[in-house]
């Protein structure tokens, strides 16, 4: 084709919209053995599909919390599972960083103070954003565990969790492991909770990616829609 | 060829437009939702519709066609004529707004469908020689050239907290928010873009117009003789790699010049 006056046409350099996500992963004691391991797998398996995304990889920001024993954040830059502190500026690392801590599980399980510290880290992050003049989407949660939370008052985080769903605030996913307490589990969001086929974390995180791309086109009132039939659809509407 | 000696009497409108599927959208077996149309009147008016259908709204193609269309028959109805006033140009545009959501809400109890299943944003823009109207919901954009060469925004997207939130024609109350603008003096060109194309033509946040974007897209325009070849080029170029690497989303380009009647 002859080259015309388009082929000049010049973009302009304006940053992507960002995609928040934390990753709030059930390191306790009882994910012990094939769970916690799966996991790990998925995990590598979660930044594969991240980057192999053009779009998804400069929108998708990161962060890891884990609750076993402890809450803590843990560094997503480096591989190392080194604690670092829970702060919204430093917390969140971009796709093209995202390198995965190998994960092993041990104490009690923190599940309600997890989400809190989970829920005030996005609106940290969102804050962040409108400082610097950045747009963004609707920060994700994903809720991973075997369901059985130990620390008292679990119960008043799951409802703050579902009513900052309803103000659009985040979509929270909670996913039970084969054998989890999915009644538990439902508490945490006002969708049903997500169970995974066997151990299938490699599958879910590729159905994670993916539906991060979905949301990227979705508007109020749409259901986004996620690629396996195998869960359900999320709606980010009212 | 530029148009500036073209005086009001002895040019005319020239359109032509191109809308192409994102890359997510067929990803996902889902249709190009935009839809773009648009008329020079034998008056020598420009009328223009373009509809972003929502993302996954399961019928957002057919509302955004029913919508763009409805809007551009009110708009070849409306007739204006070179007595017209600012104020019927507002008003044609306003109507046309109205009838389209007529339209889909006619649809919707056809199909017995839920009326959410149609949502789609609507752009509307009535040129009458050389004044524009244009009217919106949702967040497409429009940018005009005015007489002296200056590049303006005469309409930004309208959004909520999240990147990828809106407003839609089939909303309650949507007419409310409405927006209508008249070109502040004489144009000679327009461009109208769904937001598939915002992050590449617009500097942001401020929405000001990206000049090295537009310039070459007015200049091909009112330099070229064959309309039907240069909608091709157009249309080459919004699907082109160069764009496609910059948006996976539906996009939709409409470019209008002032020219020399009978071609340049």
């Amino acid at each position: 084709m002859a080259q015309t006056l388009l082929d000049q046409a010049e973009f302009a350099e304006n940053p992507e919209p960002r995609c928040p996500v934390v990753l709030l992963l059930d390191t306790s004691a009882s994910m012990e053995g094939a769970p916690i391991q799966e996991l790990n797998d998925g995990l590598q398996e979660l930044a594969v599909a991240l980057r192999e995304d053009p779009l998804a990889s400069l929108r998708v920001e990161i962060a890891i919390l884990t609750f076993g024993g402890q809450v803590v954040g843990l560094d997503a830059r480096d591989g190392s599972a080194a604690v670092v502190p829970i702060d919204a500026q430093s917390l969140f690392c971009p796709v093209d960083d995202f390198h995965p801590p190998v994960l092993t599980a041990r104490g009690d399980t923190r599940m309600g103070e997890a989400m809190r510290q989970a829920l005030t880290l996005l609106r940290d992050r969102k804050e962040i954003y409108r400082q610097a003049g950045l747009d963004y989407f609707r920060p994700w949660i994903f809720l991973l565990t075997d369901g059985h939370p130990t620390d008292r008052g679990w119960e008043t985080a799951a409802e703050e969790a579902q009513m900052e769903e309803a103000r659009k605030g985040v979509l929270v996913f909670p996913v039970g492991v084969e054998g989890a307490n999915l009644k538990t589990l439902a508490k945490f969001a006002q969708r049903p909770p997500l169970r995974l086929h066997g151990l299938a974390f490699r599958e879910f995180f590729q159905w994670v990616s993916k539906s991060l791309t979905a949301v990227a086109q979705s508007r109020p009132g749409d259901q986004v829609a996620l690629p396996p039939a195998t869960w359900a659809a999320v709606d980010t509407g009212s | 060829m530029d148009t500036p000696g073209a005086g009001r009497e002895g040019a005319t409108w020239r359109a032509i437009a191109a809308s192409v599927a994102g890359s997510s959208h067929r990803a996902a077996n889902r249709p190009n939702q935009d839809v773009a149309r648009y008329a020079v009147l034998p008056s020598g008016a420009l009328i223009l519709a373009v509809a972003d259908g929502a993302g996954s709204a399961p019928r957002a193609a057919d509302g955004a066609t029913t919508a763009a269309e409805a809007a551009l028959a009110h708009l070849r109805r409306a007739q204006l004529d070179v007595s017209h006033t600012r104020e019927a140009m507002e008003l044609a545009v306003a109507e046309a707004c109205a009838a389209a959501q007529a339209a889909l809400e006619d649809q919707a109890a056809r199909c017995q469908a839920p009326l959410a299943d149609f949502h789609c944003t609507l752009t509307v823009g009535l040129a009458v020689e050389d004044e524009v109207t244009v009217g919106q919901i949702g967040d497409g954009v429009v940018v005009v050239q005015l007489a002296d060469g200056t590049l303006q925004t005469m309409v930004r997207p309208r959004r909520g907290e999240y990147a990828n939130e809106t407003w839609f024609l089939a909303q309650p109350g949507a007419l409310e928010d409405l927006v209508v603008a008249t070109a502040p003096g004489p144009i000679r060109a327009l461009a109208v873009m769904t937001d598939g194309l915002l992050r590449l033509a617009q500097e942001l946040p401020a929405h000001e117009p990206h000049a090295a974007f537009y310039r070459p897209l007015f200049a091909f325009l009112a330099g070229v003789s064959d309309l039907r070849w240069a909608e091709a080029e157009l249309a080459a170029f919004v699907a082109s790699k160069r764009v496609a690497a910059r948006t996976d989303d539906d996009r939709t380009l409409l470019l209008a010049v002032r020219a020399a009647r009978g071609g340049s």
